[in-house]
């Protein structure tokens, strides 16, 4: 975790605790938590940056409330979020049972569609066709994340796990491993913002797709600003602002929209 | 990268996912093609696309033509419709005369069994299930359709077969990682419930009351019970009708055995937890190292005849006799699936959902003038041994698989058949019938869409997240065609009160015992079976240590278990 940020979370979260328990003053900076995930929110130049971490600024500034990061794991967002020392999660889920809804409300419009895809070097374009396909092969995924059961269960391939999306491109890139299960938009970005990205293939077919929500802490009594910022995020989807925003990330609409 | 590794990657970029598009363009539809074109409506491929793929099985089949073929399948609504229209369509399509024969599930495993194992002449293919995987894997007796679409099969395998678009690819690809059958039809194990009187407020209020807490979908075993006895014991009769506060079969029968392999075991919470399968111990009882099956008995590691085993066959024996309606007891698979359909069956524990289009016909009383249904699926509660990681339900395919030892033109013929009956051409169709999903383009579809709320949440069952949970018989079981004979005699054995539940699990894993001993016999290789001593310390401990099998009843509100499925997707 980058230090001054976490000295300065430590020192926002003494400040609002000082006011009394949940009662968060109106203008005071929500305090949102993100992973280092880009292109959804990641650090640049000691400075927050991401498609997500730019749609939560743009669009709660827009509603009056002026946000402040925190890059953290998500595992560890969470339980600071059931300690009560954050106001928001960026780029988080319902959980496998809903079981966040009982401590955060979320926008309904997801902040991003995501998918998984197959990347493969383009002089050896992989087209996924069924998990046998993988039958000797090694498959480069992302730690600390939910795969399919069926893919993490088979023996007959190996997984190689890496620490960020980048990583697993990069082991595709050096060789190490055949395949890598990767998000498409991260994959968009890395093809975007890094050298070696022109010798990718990607495969059209989503594996595994999911959707990364705002979540709002519902001990700090967000339900209004909740609803606010879902009717905000669709309205601003609905405008060219937001292409051109994709377009800074390297990315299309088709990269984080539902799949037909 | 290895010779082997490249040579994949250059399968992989072959010829087994083309789109419909990549077919030859077509001519124009013969009056036969255009007729049945109208039959198989709707559909997730355009006309175009549709009559590219009848063309190219009239074309693929034309070496055969005038030939027959012989299958065979269960007795399920989607059979049926293969049977009585693809089996004709086909025949009249590509001039390959087609005998679709349907029979019980357990004469199907017999008579592939005496096929491939005493040589008797039987059928060109077989609609079996998945549940085999761990049979056919070991034998060697069927084909490989990996290798075979790649190789003799290579020129019959329609190109815009799809393979990824399949949904229980998986159940049919073995460890060694072969796929060894097509699938053609898929169902799930899930509860099943009269959502019109759960949600009554005057029943809500009287089972609150007497019970303590909400009448809803149950979460445990405790609060299923407590549900039975509410709509058996308590209210007995609803509208002016006697009512039942469960439904199951005990007809000594081979279906009565697969229904313990299936759910009852497993759902109770014996079997380690693990996936897709428990390991070391499966949901039949048996353990494997590594893959090499080593026992069934507790005496030998195993959990058959486990303290949670028991429990299963205990509660199952009370339940049927104390809940269920006194004719269930000797009903089978076939009998009893309708019965719940007939109005009078509050809740069942484990119900196929195959038997989903017999439910949702119009007219039953389960369901409204307008045909949305009166039922609902959620899934099944766990047992008081079941714990987080266990097997969460159960699910299979039915699919195609071929004997390897029939000859080359009747396989190839055979291949042809078996495609037809799962193309997109024809599968949203067959599944608007039949209901046994098997084509994730088929559940994302239109038309599913527009049918969902008449399917009382299956719909919202496959397009989760969470369908994936839900598992078949695994590679563990490595002769099904014999170890599920055991079961069904044993288990009868019970019902007709012949024996203790414990007397008959303990006979039953002796059995099992000595038919993995004889089996290890005939399959050589690390995954064959090779008992471990008597007095093995079984690591399961939790199916054999005392746990409070009466816990509290706990429910949930179905309209928060539907909303998990419909956006239960977590990444994280």
């Amino acid at each position: 975790m980058n230090r001054p940020l976490l000295a300065r979370r430590h020192a926002l979260v003494a400040t609002l605790a000082g006011l009394g328990g949940g009662a968060w003053c109106a203008d005071a900076p929500l305090l949102l938590a993100g992973e280092s995930l880009p292109p959804f929110t990641f650090e640049r130049e000691r400075a927050p940056a991401g498609l997500h971490w730019e749609l939560c600024e743009r669009l709660m500034q827009g509603l009056g409330r002026p946000v402040r990061w925190v890059q953290m794991p998500w595992r560890r967002a969470l339980l600071d979020m059931e300690a009560g020392q954050l106001d928001g999660i960026i780029g988080t889920t319902r959980g496998h049972l809903n079981e966040r809804e009982a401590q955060m409300l979320f926008a309904n419009e997801p902040l991003s569609h995501v998918s998984t895809h197959f990347v493969s070097l383009s002089s050896r374009p992989f087209r996924f066709d069924g998990l046998f396909m993988l039958r000797g092969m090694r498959v480069a995924v992302l730690g600390g994340y939910a795969h399919s059961p069926d893919f993490m269960a088979a023996g007959y391939f190996q997984r190689q796990t890496a620490s960020s999306h980048r990583q697993c491109l990069r082991m595709l890139l050096a060789g190490r491993v055949d395949v890598a299960l990767v998000d498409l938009a991260a994959t968009r970005y890395f093809i975007h913002a890094e050298q070696g990205g022109e010798r990718l293939f990607v495969d059209p077919h989503p594996v595994g797709r999911g959707q990364l929500l705002l979540g709002l802490s519902r001990s700090a009594r967000h339900q209004e600003l909740a609803t606010q910022f879902d009717a905000a995020l669709r309205a601003f989807k609905r405008g060219p602002a937001y292409a051109a925003l994709l377009k800074r990330y390297g990315l299309q609409r088709a990269d984080v929209e539902a799949l037909a | 990268m290895t010779a082997r590794r490249q040579a994949l990657l250059t399968l992989a970029a072959g010829a087994l996912g083309r789109p419909a598009e990549a077919l030859a363009a077509a001519a124009p539809a013969t009056p036969t093609q255009a007729r049945w074109l109208r039959e198989f409506q709707p559909s997730t491929l355009s006309a175009a696309e549709q009559l590219r793929e009848l063309q190219w099985f009239a074309q693929a089949a034309e070496p055969f033509r005038g030939q027959r073929i012989k299958v065979l399948s269960e007795i399920i609504d989607t059979h049926v419709y293969e049977s009585r229209t693809l089996a004709r369509a086909f025949s009249e399509l590509t001039g390959i005369q087609v005998e679709h024969e349907l029979l019980p599930e357990g004469d199907v495993v017999r008579r592939l069994r005496a096929q491939l194992f005493e040589g008797q002449p039987g059928y060109d293919a077989y609609v079996n299930d998945s549940d085999l995987i761990g049979t056919h894997w070991r034998y060697g007796r069927t084909e490989v359709l990996s290798d075979w679409m790649q190789g003799e099969g290579r020129e019959q395998t329609l190109p815009s077969l799809g393979l990824r678009d399949f949904i229980g690819l998986a159940f049919t690809t073995a460890p060694d990682g072969r796929l060894y059958q097509l699938p053609d039809q898929q169902f799930a194990n899930l509860y099943w419930f009269r959502h019109d009187w759960f949600t009554r407020p005057e029943l809500q209020r009287r089972f609150q009351a007497r019970y303590g807490y909400p009448l809803g979908v149950p979460l445990n075993w405790s609060a299923y019970e407590d549900i039975a006895r509410f709509f058996s014991e308590d209210l007995r009769t609803l509208d002016g009708r006697r009512v039942w506060g469960h439904m199951d079969y005990g007809k000594k029968d081979p279906s009565l055995g697969w229904r313990f392999t299936d759910a009852w075991l497993s759902m109770a919470g014996q079997g380690s937890p693990g996936y897709p399968n428990g390991l070391p111990i499966d949901e039949w009882g048996i353990r494997v190292e590594q893959c090499r099956p080593v026992g069934a008995s507790v005496a030998r590691g195993g959990g058959t005849n486990s303290r949670a085993a028991v429990y299963a066959l205990e509660r199952y024996l009370d339940w049927l006799r104390r809940y269920a309606p006194p004719e269930a007891r000797e009903m089978d698979f076939n009998q009893a699936g309708p019965v719940p359909g007939q109005g009078q069956i509050a809740q069942q524990v484990f119900w196929y959902t195959a038997f989903t289009a017999a439910m949702a016909r119009p007219g039953l009383p389960v369901n409204h003038a307008d045909g949305r249904p009166k039922w609902r699926v959620a899934p099944s509660p766990h047992g008081a041994y079941w714990r987080d990681g266990m097997q969460r339900g159960y699910q299979d395919v039915g699919a195609w698989t071929l004997a390897r030892e029939l000859p080359l033109e009747r396989k190839r013929m055979a291949w042809l058949y078996a495609q037809f009956c799962v193309c997109r051409t024809v599968s949203l169709k067959k599944s608007l019938t039949g209901l046994t999903f098997i084509r994730e383009s088929d559940i994302r579809s239109d038309a599913m869409t527009r049918l969902a709320p008449r399917l009382g949440g299956l719909v919202e069952f496959y397009r989760s997240p969470s369908r994936v949970y839900w598992t078949p018989t695994g590679a563990n079981v490595p002769d099904y065609p014999q170890l599920a004979e055991l079961w069904w005699q044993h288990i009868g054995r019970a019902t007709r009160g012949e024996r203790t539940p414990q007397q008959t699990l303990d006979g039953l894993a002796a059995d099992m015992d000595a038919v993995l001993e004889r089996v290890g016999r005939a399959q050589s290789g690390p995954c064959a079976p090779r008992l471990a001593p008597l007095g093995t310390p079984s690591a399961q401990a939790p199916t054999q240590a005392p746990v409070d099998e009466k816990p509290p009843g706990r429910t949930i509100a179905y309209e928060q278990l539907l909303r998990v499925w419909q956006l239960g997707s977590d990444v994280k």
